[in-house]
Parts: structure tokens; sequence; C-alpha cells
């Protein structure tokens, strides 16, 4: 039942509810048990609770709303004093019936033979539900989440099943909020998708429509609805004119994506910054924001612990933070990040905009920041013509088929330990689950273990029975996966992400470099290279670690670098004398080597201030952006685009990446802060 | 490995910068100037066979010639009571040693000792100082070589400055 129960319906004639019939309503939607809920009053606020009756509903109230404020008012004596829906939109809006902001996630335990079980929670199975009173952004806001939760390669489950049989009753809004502009994005104030029925308030009743068979069985259960007059027709949709016309139809630029995508270093966003305090209320008001963080609890003893989805928020400290360090730590890059996903690169995304211009965010923002005014000021003095940038597609490259049950864990057992320097550990994982076995080099997966959040880990090795990780000791779970031993088990979720095209390097020289724990992902890409090493030219490979003491896997390059037909070429930041080998950044190894240049393919991972100098330095060389391909880090808690944080522009590290060639990431991959 | 290269029929041509002939082989930068400036500093040039672990310049001396590595590998280490002697950097053939010999005050900002077998081409810092001073023709083509080494030396440094390969502070996982 997304979208409209039972599909459309031929048009039947809008009949009339009378104002004193409105419970009949309220029955027939809760027949069967189904839960209703609408607008009430709580807290001074309009709130969407459970709604046993037409008496709870916010009669003779209006919400005044302007930037940074949200009162509720008494109507104006007169006869309009009874309506009920005589305001525009609530503070929180129906998200949280279909979007809760905590659903449970994942359970993890250990149990008493040792083995780690990960389960992965079945969504509750939701009551019927029916909505009364949303208005055509809400209805538009829920179309933005079944783009985001439901088409995408991966589908949330618990969105899936909230959706599964949902009636909305919409209102058509009779007035505008000076914040509100759902006429200049195209979603409002008519109501003209999504909604079951459709009610248009008089003073005296309602004008109904019924846009779908569940609509229309609804209102067939209520005896003897008369067809709406004509003068009330007349009426309802003269209200819904007037409130078109107060909103006006150019809140916002033109073509907001490419302004934006044009102006990312427009100085607007230092002098939005300065009054930002990046409280996160505009992403929480927001009915279409979707990004969620896994909180963790446990108990003492670490055996079992719970996951809980929670909403998260890109204008969190957190929220873009890895263990480098976060890629967002000023309020400028976080307010940036948040209007230009809304207004541009969710069209990237999911082909859609982001915002559908119920500006809870304006009158929620503590400190009245309003998104129409900080557009306007970036469009009346764009530091970049908006050029013709690429039209918006569906994510910007071929997006790799997800195994099936991409967020279902499978169980592995650690087979073998190998230390490889004091903070980086190597574990053989053995596993028979064939999902995990076609995994490809740069590929990675989740690794959940109770009581910890759940990291990504690049594979760094294929076994026909399992995989191998290599991890260093950064944060508490990873600290702890570094001390497991033989013998023991965790959960894995994967295998997730593009990997590295290397067959489209047969036929070429192959580069390979890699700096401290980056040469981890890289090693599939050696192993496969030289399985096959007859189909490569020459194969070079160029690493750089802290000291000498911090090499990876140390035996197999000096084995490496002992072959005829591969080059090795090892450096470290600094080293005491008894190191004699070289010591230097890893981009000074080029300069003794010729004939790296248009012919080859380069595979770079390592801190991205040192892919970026590589990159340089191999474009130097002539070694084409097309085909010089990197590895991003980013925050990732899903792993399949549903969670939000590894957004780097118009992409999701973890679904579209996290390899990237330099020509899919253009510019991107040197800004700052995004 | 460049032999191992060599060896590989469908390879390029050494992936390696060739070794040089022998002591008369061609001296790396001075070997890419111009005839003139070219002749009159291969005139000054003396060259060194040095075997591993030779230290040819130290830290804080006065700093009597510049050196460019023909072949073999070179150690930039800095004295560190509590550390010891600390490779900072090492060079490679076309790299030069004792840039301080034309810079004042002339004194070694590190020492350098031969990791490997090592031929050096040398100019004595005097002589030229002297030729840079009295000819424009030279300095104006020399110069800029080793200005890009000096430029080098400190993009790289900058590097190293952010260490970043070290291990997180603060780490989500």
């Amino acid at each position: 039942m997304v979208m409209g129960s039972g599909g459309a319906l031929a048009t039947t004639p809008p009949r009339f509810l009378p104002r004193e019939r409105f419970d009949e309503l309220l029955a027939s939607l809760g027949t069967g048990g189904r839960r209703v809920v609408g607008p009430t009053i709580s807290d001074g606020a309009i709130v969407f609770a459970d709604l046993a009756s037409a008496a709870a509903l916010p009669a003779g109230l209006t919400l005044e709303t302007s930037p940074g404020r949200a009162r509720l008012e008494r109507l104006p004596d007169g006869p309009g004093r009874v309506r009920t829906f005589q305001y525009t939109v609530s503070g929180e809006g129906i998200k949280r019936f279909t979007f809760p902001s905590r659903v449970d996630a994942l359970s993890m335990e250990t149990a008493d033979d040792g083995s780690v079980r990960v389960r992965v929670e079945a969504p509750a199975e939701p009551v019927p539900l029916a909505i009364v009173g949303a208005r055509a952004c809400d209805l538009a806001a829920l179309a933005v989440h079944n783009r985001v939760l439901l088409d995408g390669p991966a589908v949330d489950p618990d969105y899936a099943a909230r959706r599964r049989d949902l009636i909305t009753v919409a209102v058509e809004c009779a007035l505008a909020s000076s914040t509100c502009f759902c006429a200049s994005m195209g979603t409002g104030p008519e109501v003209t998708t999504g909604a079951d029925l459709v009610l248009n308030e008089l003073d005296d009743g309602f004008v109904v429509r019924a846009p779908t068979s569940a609509g229309e069985r609804v209102l067939a259960a209520i005896d003897g609805l008369a067809p709406a007059a004509a003068d009330r027709t007349v009426v309802a949709a003269a209200q819904t004119a007037a409130a078109r016309a107060a909103m006006g139809t150019s809140a916002v630029p033109a073509k907001p994506r490419d302004l934006l995508l044009a102006n990312l270093d427009h100085p607007r966003w230092d002098a939005v910054a300065e009054r930002c305090i990046a409280c996160a209320n505009c992403t929480l008001a927001c009915p279409t924001c979707f990004c969620t963080g896994l909180e963790v609890q446990s108990g003492f003893d670490a055996a079992a612990s719970s996951a809980t989805r929670a909403w998260d928020s890109c204008f969190t400290e957190g929220f873009a933070q890895i263990a480098g360090g976060s890629f967002r730590p000023r309020h400028r890059d976080r307010y940036r990040q948040w209007l230009t996903h809304k207004f541009a690169t969710w069209w990237d995304q999911f082909g859609t905009s982001g915002c559908i211009g119920c500006g809870r965010c304006i009158a929620w923002c503590p400190v009245g920041i309003d998104v129409r005014e900080e557009l306007a000021a970036i469009a009346a003095a764009p530091t970049a013509t908006p050029s013709p940038i690429a039209a918006a597609t569906t994510g910007i490259v071929a997006l790799p088929a997800l195994a099936p049950d991409p967020l279902q864990f499978t169980p592995a057992r650690v087979v073998a330990v190998t230390p490889e320097t004091a903070d980086t550990t190597t574990l053989r994982l053995a596993t028979g689950d064939p999902r995990i076995l076609a995994g490809t080099p740069g590929q990675f997966v989740m690794v959940g273990v109770p009581a910890f959040a759940i990291p990504p880990i690049s594979i760094s090795r294929f076994h026909p029975d399992g995989i191998e990780l290599t991890i260093r000791a950064a944060g508490a779970a990873t600290s702890f996966l570094t001390r497991l031993r033989t013998g023991a088990t965790l959960g894995l979720r994967g295998p997730l992400g593009r990997g590295w095209p290397v067959a489209d390097a047969q036929g070429r020289d192959v580069v390979i470099v890699g700096g401290g724990i980056g040469l981890a992902p890289l090693r599939p890409v050696i192993d496969a290279v030289l399985r096959e090493r007859d189909r490569f030219e020459d194969v070079r490979i160029y690493l750089g670690a802290r000291t000498p003491r911090d090499r990876l896997f140390v035996d197999e390059i000096d084995a490496l670098a002992s072959r005829d037909d591969v080059l090795v070429r090892v450096t470290v930041d600094r080293a005491g004398p008894e190191w004699l080998g070289r010591v230097g950044i890893v981009t000074q190894l080029f300069k003794t080597v010729r004939g790296t240049g248009a012919d080859a393919t380069a595979f770079i991972c390592g801190p991205e201030r040192m892919m970026s100098a590589t990159a340089d330095v191999l474009g130097d060389l002539g070694v084409p952006r097309e085909r010089t391909w990197l590895t991003l880090e980013r925050h990732m808690e899903c792993g399949v685009g549903l969670c939000g944080h590894c957004q780097l522009g118009t992409r999701f590290v973890c679904r579209d990446g996290p390899v990237f060639s330099i020509a899919e990431l253009g510019e991107d991959l040197r800004r700052e802060g995004l | 490995m460049s032999s191992a290269h060599q060896a590989d029929p469908g390879a390029a041509p050494s992936a390696e910068a060739p070794d040089p002939s022998g002591p008369s082989g061609p001296v790396p930068i001075i070997d890419g100037l111009p005839p003139g400036p070219r002749e009159r500093l291969l005139g000054l040039v003396t060259r060194r066979e040095l075997d591993p672990g030779a230290t040819f310049m130290h830290e804080g001396d006065v700093t009597k010639s510049m050196s460019i590595i023909v072949r073999g590998r070179v150690a930039l280490r800095l004295r560190v009571p509590e550390r010891g002697a600390v490779t900072i950097l090492t060079l490679d053939p076309g790299d030069i040693v004792g840039w301080s010999a034309i810079v004042p005050p002339y004194r070694a900002t590190t020492s350098a000792t031969t990791l490997e077998p090592t031929e050096l081409a040398t100019l004595p810092a005097d002589d030229l100082r002297a030729i840079l001073a009295s000819d424009n023709e030279v300095a104006g083509a020399f110069l800029p070589r080793v200005m890009e080494t000096i430029a080098a030396r400190v993009e790289a440094t900058r590097d190293q400055l952010l260490d970043l390969f070290r291990g997180a502070e603060v780490d989500p996982w």
C-alpha cells in the first residue's frame, strides 16, 4: 500500500462531510483495529497522536510561524473559529510514524561456546495505520522517502514494513504561513499524489475526495454522504488557490542544483556559519532527512549488546568522523552539506529534490536561518556562473549489484592471527558464505562483535574458504578486533561497495601506490595481478610507511621485491641509522623511475592527502585521470547508501565507491569540508 | 630490479634510472644544462667513489663542496641526542647533496652518509661560488636546478611533518 492504497481510481465526485459527522470518518478509518493518528494539541504545539475523536483536533487555533518562531494563536472570532485544520505544518510532521527516530536494529551476543551471533531485528509487524491531516508537503516528503528507502539498491526493511498498510487522509491547506514555500517546490498546496482521501475544510464541514479505492472504501462505510455542492467545491478550490497565491512560486531561485554546485566556495557559506550553531534542529524537523546512526548498548560483561538505529544529523561533530579526523570540522562545512544535499546532490542521488518546501527548518531554527534567504543570497551574487553541469542522474556510476540481503550478517571464525605491527593485526577468517567469497578486490565488510560499534574493514585477501582483514587498532572496536584469538567468531556483513577495476588494467602497466594501512585494500589487487601476471605489462609497487617498524606484510613484500617481474620501492617517513632503505614521502619514489605514463593504470590507497599528491605526480607522468584509481575512507554505518554518513558531494562513498577514479571525483577530492 | 625488468621482453626499457657507464659517465643535472655552462661546470667536477657507510658531510660543519649523486644512495641525518642519528631523507641518483655550499652561512644542515656503493660528482664550494658570482650564464642555468631541489625538500618535509600515517587520536570505531 505504498503511495495510495488501492491504486488510482476513476474519479468519483467529491462528497460533503458535515463537521458534526467527522467522528464517523475516524470510525471508518479505525475499522478492523486500524490505528488512527492526527493532529492534537500537546505542550502548546500541534503534535500528531492517536485521535480518538474530532474533539481532540486543534479547533479554533492556528499556528503562526516565521524564522525562528512558531506559536499557536487563537483564530479570530467569526464562523471560521470552528475550524480544526486552519494552520499549515505541525512542528514534527508525520515522519516518526513511517520512519521512527529509534528502531531496534541488531542484537549481538556471545554464546556459551564462545561463538558470536549477530541478529538483524526483523521489523516489528506494524499495526495498520491511518494518518489524518497530512499536508501536501508531508505526502511529498513520503514520496521522497520512498525514493530513498525503497527504490534504491538497498531497501530499508523497517520503512517498507511501516508503509505496507497505510491510509493517508490529507488536508489541503486553506492558508499559508510565512515559512511555507511548497508552491515553489512543486509539491503543494494542492494534494495531487499520495493521498487516499483529500479534505478541504469549510466552516460547516469538509469537501472530501477519494483518489484511491482504499479511500473510496473508507467513504463508502459512512452512510449517506451526499456529493458536495458546486458552491462548496468552488470555495474549497478558492481557498487552496489563495494559499498558493500567498506563497508565490518564486521563493527559491531557478535550478538551485546547478546554482549550488557552481558556488561551493561562495562567501555566503561563511556568513551563514556565523549564525548557525549546528544544533541539528533543521535536520530533526525536516520530513525528508533520513540519516541514521547505530547506537550500541551493552552490559558490563560485554557478552551481549543491542544496537538501535537512531536519527542522526550531518550537523553533529561525529557525523563525518573517521580515524584520521572529521571531514566537516566547521559549521560552514556542515551547513553547506545540508543545504546542497537538500537542493542539489539529492537530485543526483535520487532523481528528486530533497526539499519539499514545508519550511519547518526555518521556523524551528533557533537563530532563524531561512533557506530561501540563503539561496537567494547566493543567486544574487554568484561567484561562479551556474554552468551546464551534467544533468542530474541517479548515481554517478553504474552501481554494482548488491549481494542478496546486504543487511544480514554471516558468521565467520578466526582461524589465524598475524601481528603485522605494534598496532595492526591480520585476521584470517573462515566462512562458507558464498556472498563473502564472491567479493572482489577493494570491497569491504562490516564487522560485528558484541558491545562494540560496527566498523567497515577492507578485505585484505581472498581465500577459497574465507578472507583476511588487516585491522589497525585505532578505536575501541578495532582495538578489540586486533586482540581476537584463533577460534573467536564474529559477524560479517558484505561484501560491500565498488572495488578496484583490476580487469580493466589488463594489457597495461600497473602502478600500485600504498601508504600505511592503505596497503591492506591494495593487497587483493596485487594478488589478482600476480595470479595472471602475463596479462599485465610492467607492474610497479610503491609503498610508504611511517617507520620501518610500521611496514605491513614485510615478508610478502620482500618476496615480491625479489621477483623478476615486479618492481617494488619502499620508503618510510623517518628511520634510525639501522634502516638502509629509502626515507622520504612516497611521491619521491617516482623520480627514480621512468616509463610510467599513458599506458599505465594506477591504484592508490592511503591518507587522502597522500593519494591526492600521488595522483598529481602520476598525472604529470601522463597516467590518465580515468585510469588513476583511489579508494576513499569515510564514516560508514550501513554500507549500502541508506544511513547518509559517507556522502562526498553527489556520491555515497560506500555504495558508489569506495573506489573512484580521479576523473570521477574531479574537484571534489580537494574541496575542503565536503 | 632494473636488470630484472630488462630481462622481461614485454617490459619497457629499464624502469630505473640507468647505471652510469663508469666514472666518466654523464653527471645528472649538469649534463642537462646548455653546452657552455655544462662544460664550465664539468671542468670543476671531481668524481668520488664511496663505500657504504661513508659520512662525507657533517651537520654543522662548513660545507666544502656540493655533490650530485651519480650512483648509489645517501642518507641525510640529524643528530638527536635522545634518539641517536635520525634519517630524515634519503637521496638517489640525480639528487644534490650540500646545497649549503652556496647558501650562507655555508654550513651543512644535515650529515650525509652513503647507504650503498655511491659515486658522487663533486663541485668544490669555493670554485662553485666563484663561478656563480662571475658567470651569469652558469648561474642562470644552474641555480634554478638547485632551487628545485631545495623546494622539493621543503615540500616533502611539510608532508612528513603532517605525519599522515600516524595512528588516530579520535576514532569512531
